[in-house]
């Protein structure tokens, strides 16, 4: 049990450690504007799907419930008002947030892995090269971009998706559904949702990161390695969603 | 100026509780091969990598070129890193990257030269290595003893003073492993450069070396010319000697 402490504890710190460096050569010459373009790119463009596809089922599915499972309250009149709030402020930036912690993360570690156990990350520095600078930077950046604007247009497309359903399910006027959800929504509840994923953005780029450039062993190593990022970034996204959702309703 | 370009002094290092080095000294002349023998798991590997500061000693310390680099940061240890040019066991190319961009990577990260200047300097080194036409090639397109050379290649483009072999012949034929070592025997004699090779194949080591050391269970037991090893009467290098090496 103390053994285990110690090493959760180990790791935390390792963490910590690995997200200041790279924050402090974030700002040193010279940008590697490529790694950056290409990290965008890999973890940003072709994540557009996952992330779509996800938050428009979400947006669907919560319309329907809300018009049905709450009629007896008036659930009904109440659908985009529901499905926007709780889309931009929750979901949006939750489920987001966890599709690229499965997507991204996992990849990151993977990739970062393999080139640990092939001592690809020694060879770099054998060369006087910088690991973090080189690998970490880029990727924790890309994500720090990425992330956020992966929120605002799944939070769009769920709202379309809320859209469809209360036109062909629910049978709204497009205009009604519309005066709803622009009714409801401040622009405190977007600043709020889209700031936490700056957030969940850092903490799945610095664990996946932490995890590949640990990797020991091998193929088994590298998927012990991609398993436990997965877990650990999104419990680290749910349970900092808590936190930051207090502190921002506190700032707003 | 030290007579020796590379010198452990002492050296203990250990992972979790189980000792690998324990007490090592040994020194690699200038302008000279070592061979560092030793079986499976002897700590060879991770003896070479204090030299560039990839492992740091729990005791000890490792001097490189007269400067003691034993306690230096990351960015501290650049310098020590240009100098000395390491041979991973398996290449360690950047499977993301071309040939040409493998060998490159050093020049483009630490000097300031144009690109057509990087190109002949690329070109001069797999010359140097005995290959040619492999510049848009994938690491993935290579046989093993091609990936060796290109990482040789890699290793030797910032002209270091000094080469680390890990295991260089190690899961390659015969016929391949020979080119290597003859390859290492030619890079020393063209570029007068220091070295040391870490192996357990004994073939090689008598082909490459000026001097044996022998690692047993963290120490050096056996420092020597070739000749002296080959009349070894110390016995735990006379059985491994005997014993073709695999230990």
């Amino acid at each position: 049990m103390n053994r285990l402490l110690i090493s959760y504890l180990t790791d935390f710190g390792g963490m910590v450690s690995l997200g200041w460096r790279t924050f402090s050569r974030s700002f040193r010459r010279p940008f590697e504007a490529e790694l950056w373009l290409e990290q965008l790119y890999q973890l940003g463009v072709r994540s557009l799907t996952i992330t779509n596809l996800t938050l428009l089922f979400t947006g669907m599915v919560l319309a329907i419930q809300t018009a049905y499972s709450l009629a007896s309250y008036g659930g009904k009149s109440f659908v985009g008002d529901i499905v926007a709030l709780s889309v931009v402020r929750e979901l949006g930036p939750v489920l987001t947030a966890l599709m690229i912690a499965g997507r991204v993360g996992a990849g990151i570690t993977a990739e970062l892995g393999s080139m640990a156990v092939t001592e690809q990350i020694d060879a770099l520095r054998a060369l006087a090269a910088d690991p973090v600078k080189k690998l970490v930077v880029p990727r924790v950046g890309a994500l720090v971009i990425i992330v956020p604007l992966l929120t605002v247009l799944a939070d769009t497309v769920a709202l379309f998706g809320g859209l469809l359903m209360a036109i062909f399910e629910i049978g709204q006027s497009r205009t009604y559904y519309m005066s709803h959800v622009l009714g409801a929504l401040t622009v405190e509840d977007i600043a709020s949702g889209v700031g936490k994923t700056v957030f969940f953005a850092i903490f799945i780029g610095i664990i996946a990161c932490y995890n590949g450039g640990r990797a020991k062993g091998g193929a088994d190593g590298v998927g012990k390695a991609t398993t436990n990022t997965v877990v650990t970034s999104s419990i680290a996204v749910i349970i900092s969603d808590f936190f930051l959702t207090k502190i921002f309703l506190m700032v707003f | 100026m030290s007579d020796h370009f590379i010198r452990y002094v002492g050296l203990h290092k250990g992972f979790g509780s189980k000792p690998v080095l324990r007490g090592v000294d040994l020194s690699v002349p200038r302008g000279q091969t070592v061979v560092v023998l030793g079986g499976s798991g002897s700590g060879k590997s991770v003896l070479i990598k204090h030299t560039i500061g990839l492992h740091h000693p729990d005791r000890g310390n490792v001097w490189v070129d007269g400067t003691d680099i034993t306690d230096l940061e990351e960015e501290q240890l650049q310098e020590a890193r240009k100098k000395v040019g390491m041979l991973f066991q398996a290449g360690a190319l950047f499977d993301s990257m071309t040939v040409y961009d493998n060998v490159s990577f050093a020049l483009h990260e630490h000097t300031d030269w144009e690109e057509e200047r990087i190109a002949e300097r690329v070109h001069e080194v797999l010359g140097l290595v005995e290959l040619e036409q492999v510049d848009d090639l994938m690491p993935a397109d290579l046989s093993g003893g091609m990936r060796k050379r290109v990482a040789l290649a890699r290793a030797i483009a910032l002209a270091p003073q000094a080469i680390l072999y890990d295991e260089p012949t190690t899961g390659l034929d015969p016929i391949t492993a020979s080119a290597i070592n003859r390859l290492i025997r030619g890079l020393q004699q063209r570029l007068g450069v220091s070295s040391i090779v870490v192996t357990h194949d004994i073939h090689s080591a008598f082909t490459v070396g000026d001097r044996v050391a022998f690692l047993h269970e963290g120490k050096i037991r056996f420092d020597g010319t070739v000749e002296e090893a080959r009349r070894t009467e110390e016995p735990l290098l006379r059985t491994f000697l005997e014993g073709g090496g695999y230990g």
